[in-house]
């Protein structure tokens, strides 16, 4: 049977969550998704083990109280989180931002779209890529 | 018979009978006896004499025997006395066989060699001689056995035990045997290296009294001339001889020269005292000049004086810099004070300090209200300039910087502190190249200080407001794009869930909402760029335009029907490697985007100018009414419709500001109708 690895989805937009829901559906990703409001939450979220081990999270970067960069910061320290794949979905076209993510390891970083069907575009094809991928247990 | 001699009596006893009558014979026998009788009286005689004369042999003999003893002690004296006299010579007494080999030496041999007799004697005489002159010795030696001289003197270096150099004198002659054959040689040494050498500095001595630059006049007690020496008649046109026996005074003193010092010279000289000073003499042909004097009296061995010695300088040029340095001293004082330029003076060799009024009044001083000294300044400096305004003038006089040069702040007398610009350079140097008197100016620079201080506060000002800006474009491409971004979404959802709904005018006016924010992202990302434009921190280097030019044309994919003619070997220059790019993409990707010609033509060009190269890119499409041409660079302003082309208005105001920022610039050559060529000017350098 098929391994389903659970995903966080860390972002404070409401219609972003909406967004990434809808385009779940809409490209049939059925992974359980869990979404955190910001970095502290998320981290949260991670240590008390409510939704399990997650193997991908995806990571807005302006976010209150703790942005994505940092975030991701505080989780490669951490031994047990440190191997996550993280995917960065942002509008900051940043140059500076872009090269932080990467020093900090993430599999991807990925401008969010203006079109949904762009959108459904790119989660179908991280889609097919988790399937493809071997995780650890 | 009784009476007769004994021999007689014996010789009858022996040889007559013993009855033979005697008195036969008397008359015989007495004549026999008394021959007998004189006989032995002679024979008395002569034992007499005999013993006379023995005794007198012995006595002789006797004498003889003394007088030989005492001869002997006399010549044992002798030659002890002869061998003292010879060892307590201060020269080497010597002899040699006919090989120059050592037969005899004294003891002063050991005492100026340093070596010993015994070892020295059968070594040859030439070994002890200085190899330079071993051949000049050798040859004297010679000449003396050819009969060219009896005898020979000549001075040769010796060298001692101890290794060291000496002078010695030889005095040579050759010995010889009762016949006349050569046996060896005999002579003396003299050991004269304290001779030759007190010769030798006193040579040098003379050389350099008769040479010297300086003037040198001798003069008996009485002040007159024994001795001038080349100098002296180099400059006064006298010589020697015109000048033995007269008094300085009298040749070269003239109307020019001050009484005073000639009285002060007279009464030092006649104090038999030293006098130093400076005079005014004249030459044979009356040609003034200034002579540095110095006069002292010349002792003998016992303490006498036996005439005066006269050192002197010809200073006349001195003089005369002297003269022209405080005349142009004035000029320049003259010039630096009108212009508001303080003075300033130190003598560093006698720590003297001396400070125009200007100096003074910059600080609101009068002349004579403070005074002029190093310590003046220093208590005027703020305190925490002190250290850095003084080790900044020891640097100076290290010798590490060339220049003197420091801003500090100084009192004035009114409270305030001035900024003061302090310059100055040595005038004159010590022998080791410090120097010795520095002059220079202070300047009043508080205005300048303040405009540099509010130039530095606008560039951090301008620092500031640079990241401030690059933060607020980044807000601004965050937090403006997420809510459209969210309206696109939340429209097609709409959209989506109420498909059945809608009716095609609704679909339409959705289509409108997307395309107004799809446009509005575009404005924003153009306002990023614009923002960006020409503040790119990346290096300069020499890019090539031929390349950068292909590779556009290469991503724009131009449609089919455009003519394309572009120039080859675009040139090499020297830029940030974005600029180039976002200029030609601009520019060519306009040329195509708004080209409404059936045979659409695009032309990019260049030609070299010399000091810089001018780029062109030309399009036959509907060009720009001269009007517009400065308003096309302008952020945001497009000629057309935004809904008849997509265009933000934002690429021409990139392209100008970049251009801009690199020293280049642009122009538009258009008319309506008569298309459109962009022309820029890039500098080389």
């Amino acid at each position: 049977m098929e391994k389903v690895v659970t995903i966080l989805l860390v972002e404070d937009d409401e219609v972003d969550v909406m967004n990434v829901k809808r385009a779940f559906k809409k490209g049939n990703v059925s992974n359980p998704l869990f979404v955190a409001n910001n970095g502290i939450e998320a981290l949260e979220m991670l240590e008390s083990k409510t939704m399990g081990n997650p193997k991908i999270i995806l990571l807005d970067l302006n976010m209150p109280k703790m942005g994505g960069i940092e975030f991701l910061e505080v989780l490669r320290k951490k031994e047990e989180f440190k191997n996550i794949s993280v995917f960065v979905m942002t509008t900051s076209n940043e140059e500076s931002d872009k090269i932080d993510a990467y020093n900090l390891n993430v599999a991807g970083y990925i401008l969010k779209p203006l079109s949904m069907d762009r959108f459904i575009e790119a989660v179908s094809i991280l889609n097919n890529y988790w399937k493809l991928c071997e995780f650890p247990d | 018979m009784q009476n007769f001699h004994r021999l007689l009596r014996r010789q009858i006893k022996k040889h007559l009978p013993e009855d033979f009558d005697a008195d036969l014979i008397q008359d015989f026998l007495d004549s026999v006896n008394e021959a007998y009788q004189d006989f032995n009286e002679d024979m008395d005689k002569l034992e007499l004499t005999l013993e006379l004369s023995s005794q007198e042999l012995f006595r002789v003999n006797e004498e003889l025997r003394k007088n030989i003893a005492r001869k002997t002690a006399e010549a044992e004296q002798l030659n002890t006395r002869i061998e003292s006299i010879v060892n307590s010579v201060q020269e080497i007494i010597f002899q040699t066989d006919l090989n120059g080999n050592w037969t005899y030496l004294n003891s002063a041999w050991e005492e100026i060699t340093g070596y010993g007799v015994e070892e020295s004697l059968g070594s040859s005489f030439l070994s002890h001689i200085h190899p330079e002159d071993r051949k000049n010795s050798a040859s004297s030696v010679l000449n003396i056995l050819k009969g060219n001289s009896e005898s020979n003197r000549y001075t040769a270096r010796y060298i001692t035990k101890s290794g060291e150099v000496k002078w010695a004198e030889a005095y040579l002659s050759l010995d010889c045997d009762t016949n006349k054959a050569v046996t060896g040689y005999s002579g003396t040494l003299n050991d004269i290296t304290d001779r030759f050498e007190a010769q030798q500095e006193l040579k040098k001595l003379a050389l350099v009294a008769r040479e010297t630059d300086n003037i040198v006049v001798v003069t008996d007690v009485k002040g007159k001339i024994s001795w001038v020496n080349n100098a002296f008649t180099k400059l006064t046109e006298y010589s020697m001889e015109e000048v033995l026996g007269k008094t300085p005074g009298s040749i070269l003193q003239g109307p020019g020269t001050d009484p005073e010092i000639k009285k002060e010279m007279r009464e030092a000289v006649l104090a038999q005292k030293s006098f130093s000073g400076e005079v005014y003499n004249y030459s044979k042909s009356g040609q003034g000049y200034w002579l540095s004097i110095s006069i002292s009296p010349m002792l003998n061995a016992k303490n006498e004086i036996e005439g005066f010695i006269a050192i002197e300088l010809d200073i006349t040029s001195k003089k005369e810099d002297e003269k022209k340095l405080e005349e142009a001293r004035q000029t320049l004082k003259f010039a630096l004070e009108g212009n508001q330029y303080g003075l300033w003076d130190w003598d560093v060799e006698m720590n003297k300090v001396s400070f125009s009024d200007v100096w003074k009044s910059m600080l609101g001083y009068k002349p004579n209200e403070i005074d002029d000294s190093f310590t003046v300044w220093e208590s005027l400096l703020h305190p925490s300039d002190v250290e850095m305004a003084k080790s900044t003038i020891e640097n100076y006089l290290k010798g590490k910087v060339d220049k003197y040069e420091a801003e500090f702040r100084m009192k004035t007398k009114n409270g305030p502190y001035l900024w003061i610009l302090a310059n100055g350079k040595g005038l004159s140097f010590m022998p080791d190249g410090s120097p010795k008197r520095i002059i220079g100016t202070h300047q009043d620079i508080t205005n300048r200080k303040k405009e540099e201080r509010q130039l530095e506060k606008y560039a951090v000002d301008l620092e500031r407001i640079n990241s401030e800006l690059d933060k607020f474009a980044y807000i601004v491409s965050h937090d403006l794009k997420a809510p459209l971004r969210a309206i696109n979404n939340l429209s097609e959802w709409i959209e989506e869930d109420l498909v059945d709904l809608m009716s095609e005018e609704n679909k339409e006016q959705m289509n409108l909402l997307r395309g107004r924010v799809k446009r509005m992202e575009n404005l924003i990302n153009g306002i990023l760029q614009y923002s960006r434009a020409g503040r790119s921190k990346s290096e300069k280097r020499l890019m090539d335009s031929q390349r950068v030019i292909s590779e556009i044309i290469e991503d724009l994919d131009i449609p089919q029907n455009f003519e394309m003619d572009i120039d080859s070997n675009f040139p090499r220059v020297f830029t940030e490697p974005i600029a180039l790019e976002q200029i030609f993409s601009n520019l060519i990707s306009n040329a195509i985007k708004y080209n409404d010609n059936p045979n659409p033509k695009i032309a990019v060009k260049w030609k070299d100018l010399g000091p810089s190269f001018e780029f062109s890119v030309f399009d036959n499409g509907p060009g720009i009414d001269p009007q517009y041409h400065e308003k096309v660079f302008v952020i945001f302003q497009t000629l057309q419709s935004r809904d008849t082309y997509e265009s933000t208005g934002v690429g021409l105001a990139i392209v100008k500001k970049i251009i801009e920022d690199q020293n280049a610039d642009i122009r538009i050559e258009s008319e309506l109708g008569k298309g459109t060529k962009f022309i820029i000017r890039w500098p080389k350098d």
